[in-house]
């Protein structure tokens, strides 16, 4: 650590403070290399949905940060995260991107691991092999994998806090999105994935508050019918804002009757059980209130919205529901991951038009992803600009402060969190990069 | 209706067992129209490509690749999993969106070049070919020397229409698992 980063990480927080962020945090390899080191590798990060891997055997490569994990289900059922490196040379020990298997041997001399990364074994092992101690020879792994409502999450620290105390009041939430029923959801499908010269952080505080920028990066999705009335979707909403920089934009209501809790249709309402919840989350959900977007510190997104996503046939609108992933690449560089789900419990007729509604509007060919692809690719340029750094230049983070705006914090909001009284502010934004800024800095 | 047709990533599974080799004329047909709309992909003429080249039953499909192992014996296309699933209503979508003020995505438009080759037709009567060709885009944008790739294997299924052939039936099997452009907001 340098003590000139240090001056600089101070000086961040005082931009921060006043609402205010340089654009070198888009695009500099010093603090990327931070925040690979002291929050990809500090926090516990998404690695997958449980029902990507139901079975003994099952396994995903997966990325925690940029580093390459196995994420295994074991012949006890157990998930593990593995480092896809053999611990002889390196090799890449699982070169397929999902299967099922007991074990991995790596293609150069051999070796062999149980799919809970214990070494098993290798070839001559009785002459080659007489003394090796197994038990430090395993694939390394992750100090720390759990899950909550079928998400699935590790930790590479083995001091961090547990998953339930590192989620803290995101879980009361957590549970109403995904714990309606004992089925649960799944992914649809396999994970979308590609390439965009964006910074990890502009999807990530986008999806935790960003509701001021849909009328206009998405206006042509009301044009052709997509959206009806996408003013609304600004006017309406509000933001919930947790400790530990997970936030979210919380509505009241998007489809009226017969559409029910969070925006599903009767024949897939009915197969929630309320029962589960607490008396605060199902008064949650009988104000009409369901979650448009969150991020959880530090890159996992989620969406949940209606879309018409084929007006010429009077189909009426369809809820989808996609958790997405901010994967750093690089300093302004990402891979995006998304994730279509469907309720398990849910008529498969319905949940064909939910996948195909989700496929429309998020995704790599999403009517609505596709330009904020363009919009997230200025930050990193400006990051890299000579110019904007000798000019002292400032991007804007202050809607909502000081009276800017109508914009306050509400007293009677009935979840966790602070909630305001709508999304004409930052605070969502300004909390994730607090939290950033936490963790980079060390303080 | 199910969104996931069970054999779409693979228009032609049957393609040496229930097909003929056609003639030169019906391989310079298909090529033509393969061409044509090509050229009026590249050249931003969205709308004509739209009324001209697309059957109303047309069934679009862009199965999602993953990386497997041969001892897997499993397609690496995905038969469930999809970045775009489109009927003739959801590409008109898609065409419409393009001819807004607000498809940022898009504008200024990608300069691209379409390279069409390997085409290899069969006929399967009635006026209805099953065609396969590959496709490589150029993809460029803005100020930039910078370009994508973009690789893939066509699946089609055209037939005569009044006006001339129509695509009824497209699969692209990409070359990617994952994609490296920032978004499908052109047509492959």
């Amino acid at each position: 650590m340098t003590g000139g980063l240090a001056a600089d990480f101070s000086a961040i927080a005082e931009d921060l403070r006043r609402g205010m962020l340089p654009p070198r945090v888009f695009n500099d390899q010093e603090i990327y290399q931070r925040e690979l080191e002291r929050i990809f590798a500090k926090c516990w990060v998404f690695v997958g949905h449980e029902s990507e891997i139901p079975s003994p055997g099952d396994y995903v490569l997966r990325y925690v940060g940029e580093d390459q994990f196995i994420l295994a289900r074991d012949e006890n059922g157990e998930l593990q995260l593995l480092l896809n490196n053999c611990a002889h040379r390196g090799s890449q020990v699982c070169r397929a991107e999902k299967g099922n298997t007991s074990h991995f041997r790596c293609p150069y001399h051999g070796w062999i691991y149980k799919n809970t990364g214990e070494w098993n074994g290798a070839p001559f092992r009785a002459r080659a092999y007489k003394k090796l101690d197994t038990k430090q020879w395993g694939l390394r792994k992750a100090a720390n994998v759990d899950t909550y409502q079928g998400l699935v999450f590790a930790c590479l620290d083995p001091q961090a806090v547990s998953l339930r105390e590192y989620l803290g009041d995101m879980c009361w939430y957590l549970d109403i999105l995904f714990g309606l029923n004992e089925g649960g959801m799944r992914v649809e499908g396999d994970p979308h994935r590609w390439r965009v010269a964006a910074d990890w952080k502009s999807g990530a505080e986008n999806f935790a508050g960003d509701a001021y920028h849909v009328p206009h990066l998405h206006r042509s999705v009301e044009e052709i019918g997509i959206v009806p009335n996408i003013d609304s979707l600004v006017e309406s909403p509000f933001h919930v804002m947790l400790e530990g920089g997970h936030n979210m934009i919380v509505h009241r209501g998007t489809l009226p009757p017969p559409w029910g809790y969070l925006g599903f249709p009767p024949d897939v309402v009915e197969t929630f059980d309320l029962s589960r919840l607490d008396d605060s989350q199902r008064l949650f959900l009988e104000k009409g209130h369901g979650v448009t977007v969150f991020t959880i510190f530090p890159n996992l997104s989620f969406i949940q919205a209606p879309s018409v996503f084929d007006p010429t046939t009077g189909q009426p609108p369809v809820i989808f529901t996609a958790l997405r992933q901010w994967q750093p690449r690089g300093p302004g560089r990402i891979e995006i991951w998304n994730w279509p789900l469907v309720w398990n419990s849910a008529p498969a007729e319905f949940n064909d038009l939910s996948y195909r509604a989700s496929l429309t509007t998020f995704g790599p060919s999403g009517l609505l992803e596709q330009d904020d692809t363009v919009a997230w690719t200025g930050a990193p340029v400006a990051g890299g600009s000579v110019f904007a750094r000798q000019d002292g230049m400032k991007l804007n983070y202050q809607l909502g402060l000081d009276g800017m705006s109508d914009y306050s914090v509400v007293d009677d909001w009935i979840g966790p969190g602070t909630a305001s009284s709508s999304v004409f502010g930052e605070a969502a934004q300004r909390g994730f990069w607090t939290r950033w800024m936490k963790e980079v800095s060390g303080e | 209706m199910s969104v996931v047709h069970e054999d779409s990533w693979l228009v032609h599974q049957d393609w040496r067992t229930t097909s003929e080799p056609c003639g030169v004329e019906a391989q310079q047909r298909c090529e033509r129209f393969l061409f044509r709309e090509a050229e009026l992909l590249d050249d931003g003429r969205y709308l004509d490509w739209f009324t001209t080249c697309l059957a109303e039953d047309l069934q679009y499909a862009m199965p999602i690749r993953t990386t497997r192992e041969r001892a897997a014996e499993q397609s690496e296309y995905s038969s469930i999993g999809f970045h775009m699933i489109d009927t003739h209503g959801t590409m008109r979508l898609r065409v419409d969106r393009l001819l807004t003020e607000h498809a940022w995505a898009e504008d200024p438009a990608s300069r691209t070049s379409r390279l069409v080759t390997n085409v290899r037709v069969r006929e399967l009567g009635e006026g209805r070919y099953a065609v396969r060709s590959k496709l490589t885009v150029y993809r460029s944008q803005w100020d930039t020397t910078g370009y994508d790739l973009i690789v893939a294997e066509r699946q089609d299924l055209l037939s005569e229409g009044p006006g001339g052939l129509l695509l009824h039936r497209r699969s692209v099997l990409l070359a990617h698992t994952i994609l490296d452009t920032p978004n499908l907001g052109i047509f492959l």
